[in-house]
């Protein structure tokens, strides 16, 4: 299926962060193949990097806008964990996304309020892939910045112009 | 069961052929019978894995109709696991000699004295249980793994590799990447790509 190559993991840190940084600018509404979503970082950010300290753990409160968050990204740090609040067509979706591994943890999803087994499992199917097709088509609009050396100098000049404001 | 309720840890895979689902139900699940979970209650054997029904987690019975839910299928793992806590293997190994019923000459019968209690703890001691979820959703030839576990999605896929011959592909970062540009050219600038700098610019 793949290459014997492998995509280095700080591509995913970038999409961390660019995932963040754009949530906050956009005041979390994303257009996803012609779908309005939501997506939020919500209560927990881990930030890994080089340094004297090379981890930070926010939790509790809105990390993606404290001073903390800020001073650890400038100091380095990128995004390797968060917490995700996530809305599709009135569905939500709360996760723990990954970098290192891509996967998601702590899903919690709509209740099916449904009694038949087979409708419940394939509602809960549904609402999985629909986690991982929003994920693909965050990762597909990062990727096309990403993968254009001018337009990605752009993204990192507002992600640092987004890092010098002041946090609330 | 887990996947229907409470929140999930999933770990992804792709299947690349998925043919050995296109058989007879009823064969796969003769496949999965081939594999069901036996129990080591009883006996000297410090892990077992299986297959179970996945929605009677203690009955090794598995039918068609809790396997084949509409276009997925649901497969429960159960691995049982027995542990001998050291200090009570070194109490008792201490209390025999103590007794003097046995008198060790050597290294080699220390040891192998320590083995036997090892053993004759072990078929004593009562077997951990724990249940392993996934779901292959079919039309995407993708298995949903419910565990964050290295150890445990490991034994997961040996089972499933003895079970139905394939090996699912891990969906990994770089595997992700794949799937999301379908196009190795552009996952080669990336995989080729240096770090950005955001800070200190």
């Amino acid at each position: 299926m793949i290459s014997d190559f492998s995509v280095p993991e700080f591509i995913f840190r970038e999409f961390l962060l660019w995932l963040l940084v754009q949530s906050e600018k956009r005041d979390g509404s994303f257009e996803l193949a012609g779908e309005y979503v939501s997506f939020r970082v919500e209560d927990q950010l881990k930030l890994e990097g080089e340094g004297d300290v090379r981890q930070t753990d926010l939790k509790k409160g809105v990390p993606s806008i404290s001073g903390e968050a800020k001073s650890a990204l400038q100091d380095g740090k990128l995004p390797t964990k968060m917490r995700v609040r996530l809305v599709v067509g009135g569905d939500e979706y709360l996760f723990v996304l990954d970098s290192k591994l891509m996967e998601i943890r702590g899903v919690k999803m709509p209740v099916v309020p449904l009694t038949e087994r087979e409708l419940r499992m394939e509602q809960r199917i549904f609402h999985l892939s629909q986690i991982y097709r929003m994920l693909e088509l965050l990762f597909r609009e990062f990727a096309n910045f990403r993968l254009d050396a001018e337009s990605w100098a752009e993204q990192v000049k507002e992600i640092n112009r987004w890092l010098q404001e002041k946090p609330f | 069961m887990g996947f229907l309720k409470g929140s999930l840890g999933i770990k992804r895979y792709f299947i690349e052929k998925p043919d050995v689902f296109s058989e007879s139900r009823d064969k796969v699940v003769e496949r999965l019978l081939d594999f069901q979970f036996r129990s080591i209650e009883g006996s000297a054997v410090e892990e077992a894995a299986g297959w179970v029904s996945p929605f009677r987690s203690f009955d090794p019975k598995i039918t068609v109709e809790d396997t084949f839910l509409d276009s997925n299928i649901f497969l429960a793992m159960r691995i049982d696991r027995k542990t001998v806590p050291r200090l009570l293997l070194s109490n008792k190994v201490n209390q025999l000699l103590d007794s003097g019923s046995v008198l060790p000459k050597g290294k080699a019968e220390l040891k192998q004295l320590k083995e036997d209690m090892y053993r004759e703890l072990l078929i004593k001691a009562l077997p951990e249980p724990r249940i392993i979820e996934g779901v292959i959703d079919l039309p995407h030839a993708t298995l949903y793994l419910n565990t964050a576990s290295h150890r445990v999605s490991g034994l997961f896929l040996s089972l499933f590799e003895k079970t139905f011959d394939i090996l699912p592909i891990h969906i990994d970062p770089t595997g992700f990447a794949f799937l999301t540009l379908k196009d190795e050219a552009k996952l080669q600038v990336l995989a080729d790509s240096e770090e950005s700098c955001f800070h200190d610019i």
